[in-house]
């Protein structure tokens, strides 16, 4: 026997072997459908006998292997079943020829045969022939079960009686059984010894095991088993004892490992007739019907557990290792005891079978050693130990295309090569390019790997197989490059660029399948090359959408929400959006890993989605391809771009690109050096763009001012979008350069903001249509501060002032939710210095409610001015033009009417607002009314400048406020009718009566409620002491002191007295009012000083001199 | 004398290999040194499988021939930190003892040992140090010289 | 006498390790436990492969526990650990009611503030050698009233 099986397995010695041979044109499918339909046979219930027998079948079965019968009744094919396709009569009528001829060969061993003829009509041609059935199609045949359970009960019954006749063979001197080595040794033996009998009595207890074995007994098999092999020990018959204690270890294994995969059908695989007689799976033997022994009574005569089991199975190989012939039994044995103990989880125990298996010495061709080294290969992968196997596997495979063979076999080479992927740890059924984890390091073998790798590449490529070949490659560029040379990196990426464009050309990345049909994920290149960090990017600033109502919205409706905390921190959101239809950017830091070699990357774009608020159809954005080159070992940037076409959320994912011809796609959510696993950015609505003319931001808008003048800038704005405009917002703010400002502060310079820098910005026409301009009007005005520090050096430099004016403007979808985009420009302002008021004082004048105005101007610019102001009828002044020259000072003084207080009515309804200071909003508006009722103009005419002066932020003092204040009570005084108010001075004749009349008006816009009124009259001695004992004087007529009540806004009261003067000389009279009445309009409480000392807020009150004389 | 001898890590790399200085090719010694992880492995395993047996053999680092080859005996050796050591000696040599192999896998988990205590070495990485280098290659072969077939 | 003074001499080095990692000289705030953790680590690895040279093979978790507290606690800090509990479920609790690095520094609650940083290569020590023996896990340890420790140890498995 020179043919080994490979697939040998212990089952085999329970199942009778069937032939198969096929003849004639059969088609392919049509020999597949007929051999299923007999395969399906393999076990067969025998109700008469009580067993349940058990047949494999096999197509080709070789006669040679059938000449082993005696020794080994499984080997021999016991039926032969010929499947024949046949077209004509003629056919037929050969293929019946053939197969009696090939019946033939087996004659010797066969009990009985069949022929199956497809392809005639059975009508048409029946040919009745014994054994020979004949039908249309291998689907007509309707009757294949009765066919082939029948030609099976046949072969059992030959057997079945076989046995018997064994079993009961009495005869005293039967003869000697011989394998077929044995032929020529037999006849040197003694015949007549006692030895030789024990030896012939084992021989044939062990040969009615083996067939007690096939025909389902397996007490009976266990009991010769046992028999025989004390018999063949006795007399040392290795090879017989040997093979009777395999057969004792096989019938054990069948009995006590049922579950072991290797032995399928004997334990639970359930056929049509058991299933019908409801036995439990569980037992073994419950489908032999009743009598069979149990697995309790069989276990008695099987082996004692695993270790026994081992120990017989190691016997028996050894037996067989003494004898040369037995080379294939042998490494069969061994096959076979593997397969049990790989069952029982006895890798060691299995391994060393294995290991012997391997040594066995054996007769056999090229192809029948690579086939050797996969099945032992196969074995340790059994058993886990991949290593091994994988060490095997690569024998193989090496086998394959050794160098004194003809015609190496690539295609076989490669199918191994492929096995050993898994016990070098070469895991590419699972390697989607994606790294594990970035800090566990790389555990492998990389001699072991490398050398497999290369192997594999290099058959990949012989076969033609490219794409499997860069993919190994890739996988070595990937993971392993540290352990290449630059040479090879070169060569590795030069081979995968030249074969990537050959790909490219024809079908682009479909799945990789490896031979043994495992599919490949398709592989995407996280690490080469290596994306270490990806931020997306502001847009330009022109470009950026804002919010306008720049309140942030929450978006939880409560204040603070502890779930709020717990959102997924990997969503990276952004804090700044991007636009519909606007170029965004991402910016990618990419490395090459690799020592050599650029990386040429193409189709290099974001993986994004997006989630539109709206219902849009079509594209929701769009993602721009570049392509980069790497350089090695380097890093660079790449800006990516993408461009939304709706509003809504944008997420970007990840990014893809091609290299080598490998497109891969790589997701943030798997590169955990990044953190994050997406970035979340809100896309604003399409928004217009504007565009200032000059269109350049850097290009300031310049112009020069004095203090006081006014300036108009125009910008043109366009409109460069497809949307309408109809929102324009323009807000503007100033500031100064801060290296101005250190510098300015120190010389109490006009401080620069609002106040004395305006900034106006006419409105533009709206709606501005798309591809239309219009003009934004910037007005300018440099306000006038009073100038505090007189010890200023009046050479001062230009101070600069920046105008910011931001437009915010949006269309109508932009608005509806809120969004806008802003424009910027800066108007620079240089502000020469010029007129500045040194000094603005009120005086008090002696007219009722009118008061002086001093203003000291000095001219800081380098040019005289020309003060103008207003001609008034109201107004007092020297003249109404002044020169002033450069660096002089002037001082101008007004006589003007007292100003109302035109302050909110609200705080003058309560008395007691007065009762604090003036408040600021007061003075500001008394300042603004004293310019404008001034009117102050100044002119440069050399340079034919204009402007105004404004002494509206100039600081007045608090007296000069009071002095300002037009007082609230007017006092009219008449003496018997004669108005002497504006004089305060009459002449009166002693001992007559004089009517006294005081009118007070109030003028204030509030009622006074109580209004006290004391009549002071004394005599001034001119010494520093008033005599005010008058008793003796005057006469006063009528009460000295008088209360109103509740004087109303603009009514008059009237103060009257009647005088008489009883001697000559100059007498005062005054009109008091009392102060106990504090709250009184015409008073205003110090409340810096805390006390409630009080003061007049106008000194004037009635006075008269009166000088009396005698008629 | 061995003609190849292994340290392998842990997580079963490579940390060390060593082979005679007339090895032809030295690949083949990392396939079997490698293979020998699988039975290693398994003998590692039973011991925490079997809790009946409490055979001091198998408490013990050395774990005696893993397999045998045809050429090469293949020696296994573990310790409890799952560090392996594999010595490959030819097979012709047959006066080696079994306690000579424990006691030179014995010095080699000493020099091992040292290598581990020494500061300069980042644990999981190659061994680099030359003490252990010298103590390991004590343990090899030294180079034969080349038999000439044609002498008689 | 010299056993002791070794002893003394790996406490002293151990007390400066801590207050050169707490000095100013490195740049590491808040990160000091976490830098002598790693050092107990690196050395309890080393540790691992000498103390267990001559043992013989470990069969399974608990006898590399019962290693721990013998054979490892005996080398570093001549003695024992006092008791071993587990909940069978990969946490063990080592008890050591004096621990030696704690023993001259306070008995009761004075310093016990300053307890994890002294804790913390101890710490490190145990994480290492287990690392070593193929246990991943995570070792702290709980201080009530020094010098006793409870070390706590919670197997990480894959």
């Amino acid at each position: 026997m020179s043919i080994v099986d490979f697939s040998a397995a212990p089952h085999h010695h329970a199942e009778i072997l069937i032939c198969i041979q096929v003849a004639g044109n059969l088609q392919a499918q049509q020999l597949e459908n007929a051999l299923s339909k007999i395969r399906k046979h393999t076990r067969l219930t025998i109700a008469d006998a009580g067993r349940v027998v058990y047949f494999r079948f096999q197509v080709d079965a070789s006669p040679e292997n059938s000449k082993w019968g005696i020794f080994q009744p499984h080997r021999k094919s016991m039926g032969f079943i010929m499947l024949a396709g046949c077209s004509t009569a003629m056919d037929v009528a050969l293929m019946h020829q053939k197969f009696q001829k090939n019946k033939e060969v087996f004659a010797e061993y066969i009990f009985d045969s069949r022929c199956f003829v497809f392809g005639i009509d059975n009508a048409m041609l029946q040919q009745n022939k014994a054994e020979v059935y004949q039908y249309s199609d291998v689907e007509a045949w309707k009757t294949c079960d009765r066919d082939i359970k029948d030609f099976l009960t046949s072969v059992f019954y030959v057997l079945e009686s076989k046995r018997v006749h064994i079993a009961s063979d009495k005869s005293d001197r039967p003869p000697l059984l011989t394998a077929p080595f044995e032929a020529n040794q037999s006849s040197n033996s003694d015949s007549d010894s006692r030895s030789f009998r024990k030896k012939t009595f084992g021989r044939w207890k062990k040969h009615l095991a083996d067939i007690s074995l096939l025909a389902g007994l397996y007490l009976e098999a266990l009991q010769n088993y046992r028999i025989a092999i004390d018999a063949l020990g006795f007399v040392n018959d290795q090879v017989w004892l040997g093979c009777a204690l395999e057969g004792l270890c096989v019938v054990s294994a069948i009995v006590l490992y049922p579950q072991g995969t290797e032995i399928p059908q004997i334990s639970f695989e359930k056929h049509e007739d058991v299933q019908k007689q409801t036995l439990d799976p569980k037992n073994l033997l419950s489908w032999n019907l009743t009598g069979a022994p149990s697995t309790m009574e069989l276990s008695k005569f099987c082996v004692n557990g695993t270790e026994d089991f081992i120990e017989k199975y190691k016997d028996g190989v050894i037996c067989y290792t003494r004898c040369q012939d037995m080379a294939v039994v042998e490494v069969e044995a061994c096959i076979k005891a593997t397969k049990v103990l790989s069952t029982l989880r006895k890798p060691l125990k299995a391994a060393e079978f294995i290991q012997n298996a391997i040594y066995i010495g054996l007769n056999i061709t090229h192809a029948e050693r690579i086939t050797k080294y996969d099945c032992m290969a196969n074995l340790y992968t059994k058993i886990n130990f991949h290593r091994k196997s994988s060490f095997y596997k690569r024998i193989a495979a090496m086998q394959c295309v050794a160098p004194n063979l003809e015609q190496p076999d690539w295609f076989g080479c490669n199918l191994l090569l492929q096995g050993t992927l898994l016990g070098s740890k070469l895991d590419l059924t699972n390697d989607r390019g994606v790294p594990d984890d970035s800090l566990t390091p790389y555990y492998g073998w990389p001699q072991i790997q490398l050398r497999i790798l290369h192997e594999l590449i290099f058959a990949s490529r012989r076969i033609g197989d490219n794409q499997m070949a860069n993919r190994y490659t890739v996988y070595l560029l990937m993971k392993m490059n540290k352990h290449l040379t630059d040479a090879e990196i070169k060569e590795y990426c030069l081979s995968l660029e030249t074969s990537a464009n050959k790909i490219s050309q024809e079908k682009e990345t479909e799945l990789l399948q490896l031979q043994d049909g495992t599919i490949l994920p398709s592989l995407h290149l996280y690490t080469l090359p290596i994306v270490s960090s990806v931020s997306p990017q502001r847009l330009a600033e022109h470009l950026r959408p804002y919010k306008l109502n720049s309140s942030k919205i929450s978006t939880s409706v409560f204040l603070f929400s502890p779930f709020s905390q717990q959102t997924d921190d990997t969503t990276h959101n952004i804090d700044f959006q991007w636009t519909v239809n606007t170029l965004s950017e991402t910016c990618l830091k990419i490395t090459n890993p690799l020592s050599v070699h650029n990386l040429r990357l193409t189709g290099l774009k974001l993986i994004c989605e997006m989630k539109s608020t709206e219902e849009k159809v079509g594209k929701l954005f769009e993602c721009h391809s570049v392509a980069v080159d790497v350089p090695a070992q380097a890093s660079i940037d790449v800006s990516l771009v993408v461009v939304p076409y709706t509003h809504g959320c944008i997420h970007i994912t990840g990014y893809e690109f091609v290299l080598f011809g490998i497109k891969s796609r790589c997701l943030f959510s798997l590169m955990p050096w990044l953190k994050v696993n997406e970035f979340e950015i809100e896309v604003a609505p399409e928004l217009p763009l504007l565009q200032k003319t000059p269109s350049s931001s850097k290009e300031n808008l310049e112009v020069d001012l004095y203090p006081g003048e006014k300036k108009t800038v125009e910008v043109q704005l366009s409109n460069l979008s497809d949307i309408t405009i109809d929102t324009i917002n323009v807000t503007s703010t100033v500031t100064m350069p801060t290296v101005m400002t250190s510098f300015l502060s120190t010389r109490s310079r006009p401080r620069l903001d609002d106040s004395t820098f305006g900034f106006k910005c006419r409105d533009i026409n709206l709606p501005l249509l798309p591809r239309q301009r219009d003009v934004l009007v910037v007005e300018l005005i440099a306000k006038f501060e009073n100038y505090e520090d007189s010890n200023v050096i009046t050479n001062q430099p230009d101070a600069r002032y920046e105008g910011h004016v931001k437009l915010r403007y949006t269309g109508i979808e932009g608005r509806n939710i809120n969004w806008c985009r802003e424009e910027k420009f800066v108007v620079s302002a240089s502000l020469h210095p010029g007129l500045f008021v040194e000094k603005l004082e009120v005086l008090p004048s002696n007219k009722q409610g009118q008061c002086w105005v001093s203003i000291t101007l000095i001219n800081f610019s380098q040019q005289s001015v020309v003060i103008s102001s207003k001609r008034d009828g109201n107004i007092e002044n020297e003249a109404s033009e002044q020169i002033v020259d450069r660096d002089e000072q002037v001082q101008l003084q007004f006589h003007i009417p007292a100003l109302n207080i035109k302050s909110s009515k609200a705080s003058l309804e309560k008395y007691k607002s007065w009762n604090v200071a003036p408040s600021s909003e007061c003075v500001n508006n008394l300042q603004t009314q004293l310019s404008e009722l001034l009117d102050l103009k100044w002119k440069i005419p050399e340079s034919q400048r204009s402007g105004t002066i404004d002494l509206s932020t100039c600081s007045l003092s608090r007296d000069s406020v009071v002095n300002l204040i037009k007082p609230p009570l007017l006092w009219e005084v008449f003496f018997n009718d004669g108005d002497v108010t504006e004089t305060g001075h009459c002449d009166v004749v002693i001992s007559e009566p004089y009517t006294l009349t005081v009118k007070i008006t109030n003028k204030s816009d509030c009622c006074i409620p109580s209004l006290d009124a004391d009549l002071e009259l004394f005599q001034d001695q001119l010494n520093g002491f008033r005599e005010w004992n008058m008793e003796d004087c005057l006469l006063c007529l009528s009460s000295q002191s008088q209360n109103f009540q509740q004087v109303e806004p603009g009514s008059v009261v009237e103060f009257e007295c009647i005088l008489v003067f009883l001697l000559a000389g100059v007498y005062h009279v005054r009109l008091h009012r009392a102060p106990s009445n504090l709250c009184d309009v015409g008073h205003v409480m110090r409340t810096s000083s805390g006390n409630e000392q009080c003061e007049n807020f106008h000194n004037f009150s009635p006075k008269l001199i009166v000088s009396a004389r005698v008629r | 004398m061995a003609v190849c001898i292994g340290v392998i890590a842990k997580e079963n790399y490579p940390l060390y290999i060593r082979c005679a200085p007339n090895v032809e090719n030295e690949v083949n010694f990392h396939f079997t040194v490698h293979t020998s992880l699988d039975v290693i492995e398994e003998k590692v395993a039973s011991l925490g499988k079997s809790t009946s047996i409490s055979t001091t053999d198998l408490r013990e680092f050395y774990l005696g021939q893993l397999y045998p080859s045809e050429d090469y005996r293949i020696y296994g050796y573990v310790t409890n930190t799952k560090v392996k050591f594999v010595i490959v000696v030819e097979a012709a040599n047959t006066q080696l003892r079994d306690n000579e192999v424990r006691s030179m896998f014995r010095r080699l988990h000493n020099a091992y040992t040292d290598v581990i205590c020494n500061p300069f070495h980042v644990p999981g990485d190659k061994i680099k140090s030359k003490s252990f280098d010298s103590v390991a290659s004590s343990m090899i072969v030294p180079e034969r010289k080349k038999e000439n077939p044609l002498v008689i | 006498m010299q056993e002791d003074a070794t002893n003394v001499l790996f406490e002293l080095l151990h007390d400066e390790l801590i207050s050169y990692v707490y000095s100013n000289d490195i740049d590491m705030k808040s990160k000091q436990i976490s830098i002598l953790e790693s050092h107990g680590f690196r050395i309890g690895q080393s540790l691992a492969e000498q103390l267990t040279k001559d043992s013989s093979r470990f069969k399974d978790e608990l006898e590399i526990m019962k290693f721990v507290c013998r054979d490892f606690w005996s080398a570093m800090y001549q003695k024992q650990v006092d008791n071993l509990r587990t909940n069978h479920q990969g946490v063990y609790v080592l008890q050591d009611n004096c621990f030696k690095l704690l023993k001259r520094i306070s008995s009761g609650k004075q310093y016990l503030e300053f307890a994890p940083r002294f804790l913390a290569i101890p710490c490190g020590f145990v994480r290492g050698a287990l690392a070593n023996l193929g246990i991943n896990s995570i070792v702290t340890a709980e201080v009530i009233s020094m010098p006793a420790v409870k070390f706590q140890i919670m197997i990480q498995r894959v």
